[in-house]
């Protein structure tokens, strides 16, 4: 099975709202997956689908190539999930919260669990109505991730963290990387999935509107262009996939559709480059393109 | 800006947000004292019937620890002063409890204390506001039970006194739980602290008052006591009451400045940082999240069946003092007075301990309504064996406390008679009662996996059985239909009905396929 994950045409309602509405997402085993998407688009009802939690109106989802509904319990053997807003027991301490999670799935590396209390500085001892936000995070973290799970699911799972405990999540993914594991990561941090994700799904209301790694991504979209020449540019506005230019002088501004990038250069070349600054579309830019109205994309620029 | 700025605005606020709840509690408390004060009305009809009460309570050290010296019993406000003052009481304060909490650290816990002191107002503000709204609360509880007994027609000046003793101690608890929302951190433990200060109080009072009596003196339950409402009557012990709730409120104010937002003044408790091979099983688990209840229940299961069976000896007496009481109580025969009244009480220890089996099935609900389901069930534990990880243990709970109850009733009956023959047959009177809790507990398990937004069903299927039988009991003309569809009806009273294993059979196999059925409807369905 290449596909650690594979939904199509998944149809979810709930009442007169249609959560899913014809959803596509394809994660390839050994790769992290960015799952993007404004609230409400339906992220965390997908990835309730996956667990076998809810059950989808129509469509096909295969989880490691079985069926997250029937299969649920022996699926689960071999994930791992945090969801966005850890609840934990009152009465159980953090430490018996990650046990007993880690215990009812596929078991835990004990020497790993604790390396991670430590790395993400959480005390294990507190009992789970004292623990802040970001700790009650921590415990469902620490317990996800000292696990062998195949795959692990993600949903927002740094929310509540400091940008310091953030980057050792971060280099935690990339050692599940490094054994070859996969992860679904949904996320608001757009730095983060930018830094540590091959591919994205971008969704909104219910459908999958771009998929693929960024670089496709920044393919279709368009790179700006800050330039110094040393002779006054002329006949680059006139150019196919030029939009926004704006000229003072010798310093030209503009963007390019990136497919189209090869010849604005090699037009803006002819005029002698003293300096330039090329800006590929960030994650943010693509995300505004997708869900921003016109003055938001157009601020985002 | 001073500490109290917003308190009025606090009070309404509080007064909006509980604008359902207020009036419930109140007029709750006043129909449990309705509820009372008219079956002793209804019991004990003529001057001849309280005479032979008096005469065969008068003394009897277990109901003078349970329910207070018998002072007075010859006269109707003399026994409803007896009979009401604890429980009445106790109620009152149960719910400053509930109320001071619920507006202070419960508030302060889930972060919304946060919000309203970011706002100009006061750091004094939300504690001012909810202890002023509670003893509102418990002016309105003791003007409601004033109310109840001046209806019945008795002495306007007693009552009034009465009354206040109830309202006074509701006072009182309304400064301790002021102390205590500070000293824990949190709402369970300030709970915990304040439930074992009213179980400390009940204690002493009992010890006092089975003694010479002065250690009487020490318990906020004593105080009122000690008014002695339509026995004598007096009303500066009350002022004791007084002084000490109003004494409570400054220390309270005094531990709030000495302590952050959020902490509590006690060092918060720590829990294993590993869990024990135990919990990591499913039933384990259950019980792990339950034991803490279970516990709770036992403890009133036994020192409610000891009281009763305490007192068993001397039911023969008691019966013969009201033709009506006698009627309810030998319902299962009359061969054998005592046997007959303890069959009955054991019923009604069962249909008090299928609250236990009914909230102890919705576990899984709770769990589920509160998102951690969701994650529970991420793992493999698989659906049936985590619902039915806690349906099994709300039955097999239920089989331990209907079994212990039986047993401490056998205790209590032969510490004071020196009767021990009757233990076995007393726990298994118990246990027959089984049944009929694991049909409610099936029908819970059935309303959670079929009908998730409508929880209220269950407790609704068990009010319905506790006014069937109330119904069946209190008058010979309740429709055979109605009765017949409580299983509470088809327990046979052991040991003074004959044994018979078929209704008991039925009830199990419906109690047991009705929780089949549930946890199958639950695998089914969509998580919540």
């Amino acid at each position: 099975m290449d596909n650690a994950i594979e939904v199509s045409d998944l149809v979810k309602t709930f009442g007169p709202t249609r959560a899913l509405d014809g959803l596509n997402l394809e994660v390839s085993t050994g790769e992290v997956h960015g799952f993007l998407g404004p609230n409400g688009s339906g992220k965390s009802t997908t990835i309730r689908v996956l667990l076998g939690l809810i059950r989808a109106d129509s469509g096909r989802a295969s989880l490691l190539g079985r069926d997250p509904w029937k299969e649920a319990v022996p699926l689960h053997r071999r994930i791992a999930y945090v969801p966005g807003d850890v609840n934990l027991w009152p009465n159980l301490s953090g430490g018996e919260a990650m046990d007993l999670l880690s215990a009812l799935s596929g078991g835990i590396r004990p020497e790993r669990r604790d390396e991670l209390c430590e790395r993400f500085e959480l005390d294990p001892t507190k009992k789970g109505n004292a623990y802040s936000k970001g700790n009650r995070q921590k415990v469902a973290l620490v317990a996800a991730l000292a696990s062998d799970a195949e795959l692990l699911i993600f949903d927002e799972p740094t929310s509540g963290l400091d940008p310091l405990k953030e980057s050792i999540f971060q280099n935690c993914v990339n050692e599940i990387r490094g054994d070859g594991r996969t992860v679904l990561l949904s996320s608001h941090i757009l730095a983060e999935v930018e830094s540590l994700c091959d591919r994205v799904t971008i969704i909104r209301e219910g459908r999958t509107v771009e998929t693929g790694t960024l670089s496709e991504m920044r393919h279709l979209t368009r790179t700006s262009i800050d330039v110094v020449t040393e002779r006054p540019v002329t006949g680059i506005g006139d150019l196919p996939g030029v939009h926004g230019l704006r000229v003072e002088g010798e310093r030209v501004r503009f963007d390019v559709d990136t497919a189209r990038l090869d010849g604005a250069i090699s037009r803006l070349s002819e005029f002698g480059i003293a300096s330039l600054i090329c800006r590929p579309p960030t994650l943010e830019d693509l995300f505004l393109r997708h869900y921003g109205t016109p003055e938001a994309a157009a601020a985002g620029r | 800006m001073s500490r109290f700025t917003g308190t009025w605005r606090m009070i309404r606020f509080i007064l909006r947000r509980d604008r359902v709840l207020l009036p419930s509690v109140i007029l709750g408390a006043g129909a449990l004292m309705l509820m009372y004060v008219s079956s002793v009305d209804s019991l004990y009809p003529t001057a001849a019937d309280l005479k032979k009460l008096a005469a065969s309570m008068n003394g009897n050290p277990a109901v003078v620890a349970m329910l207070g010296p018998t002072r007075n019993l010859e006269t109707l406000g003399g026994v409803i002063a007896w009979r009401t003052g604890t429980i009445m009481q106790v109620t009152a304060a149960l719910i400053s409890m509930f109320l001071v909490g619920r507006h202070t650290r419960s508030d302060e816990q889930t972060g919304r204390t946060e919000l309203i002191l970011s706002t100009a107002t006061g750091r004094f503000a939300p504690l001012t506001a909810a202890l002023t709204v509670t003893a509102a609360a418990n002016f309105l509880i003791g003007l409601a039970c004033f109310g109840v007994l001046i209806s019945f027609g008795l002495d306007s000046g007693q009552s009034l006194l009465l009354a206040a003793s109830i309202a006074a101690t509701g006072l009182v608890f309304t400064g301790v739980s002021g102390v205590a929302v500070q000293l824990s951190g949190q709402s369970r433990g300030a709970y915990g602290l304040i439930g074992a200060a009213l179980a400390a109080s009940f204690v002493v009072r009992a010890t006092g008052d089975l003694g010479n009596g002065d250690l009487t003196w020490l318990s906020p339950l004593g105080w009122a006591e000690l008014a002695h409402a339509f026995s004598g009557g007096r009303w500066w012990p009350l002022l004791i009451s007084l002084v000490v709730a109003v004494a409570l409120v400054p220390l309270a104010f005094s531990l709030l400045v000495r302590r952050d937002l959020g902490a509590g003044i006690l060092p918060p408790r720590l829990g294993p940082p590993r869990a024990s091979s135990l919990l990591t099983t499913p039933f384990g688990f259950a019980f792990r999240l339950q034991r803490g209840t279970i516990a709770g229940w036992t403890i009133g299961m036994v020192l409610g069946g000891l009281a009763i069976g305490a007192v068993g000896d001397s039911v023969e007496q008691m019966l013969k003092t009201s033709t009506e009481v006698e009627r309810i109580f030998t319902k299962g025969g009359t061969s054998n007075l005592v046997d007959s009244y303890l069959a009955s009480m054991l019923l009604i220890f069962a249909l008090i301990g299928s609250g236990y089996t009914v909230s102890a099935a919705l576990r899984p609900h709770s769990e589920e309504k509160e998102g951690r389901a969701e994650q529970t069930l991420a793992t493999a534990i698989g659906r049936w064996r985590w619902a039915g990880s806690h349906a099994l243990l709300a039955f097999a709970a239920s089989v331990l406390l209907l079994g212990l109850c039986g047993l401490s009733v056998a205790i209590g009956l032969g510490l004071s008679t020196g009767d021990w023959d009757g233990t076995l047959s007393l726990i298994g009177s118990g246990i027959a009662n089984v049944p009929a809790m694991w049909v409610m507990g099936g029908l819970t398990i059935l309303v959670f996996g079929l009908l998730p937004n409508r929880i209220y069903l269950a407790w609704l299927a068990l009010t319905l059985a506790i006014v069937i039988w109330t119904a069946d009991t209190l008058s010979t003309d309740a429709p055979g239909w109605l009765v017949e569809i409580s299983p509470f009806t088809h327990t046979p009273l052991l040991p003074v009905a004959s044994f018979d294993a078929v209704p008991l059979a039925v009830m199990t196999a419906i109690g047991l396929g009705l929780n089949a059925a549930g946890l199958a409807a639950f695998r089914h369905r969509d998580l919540t």
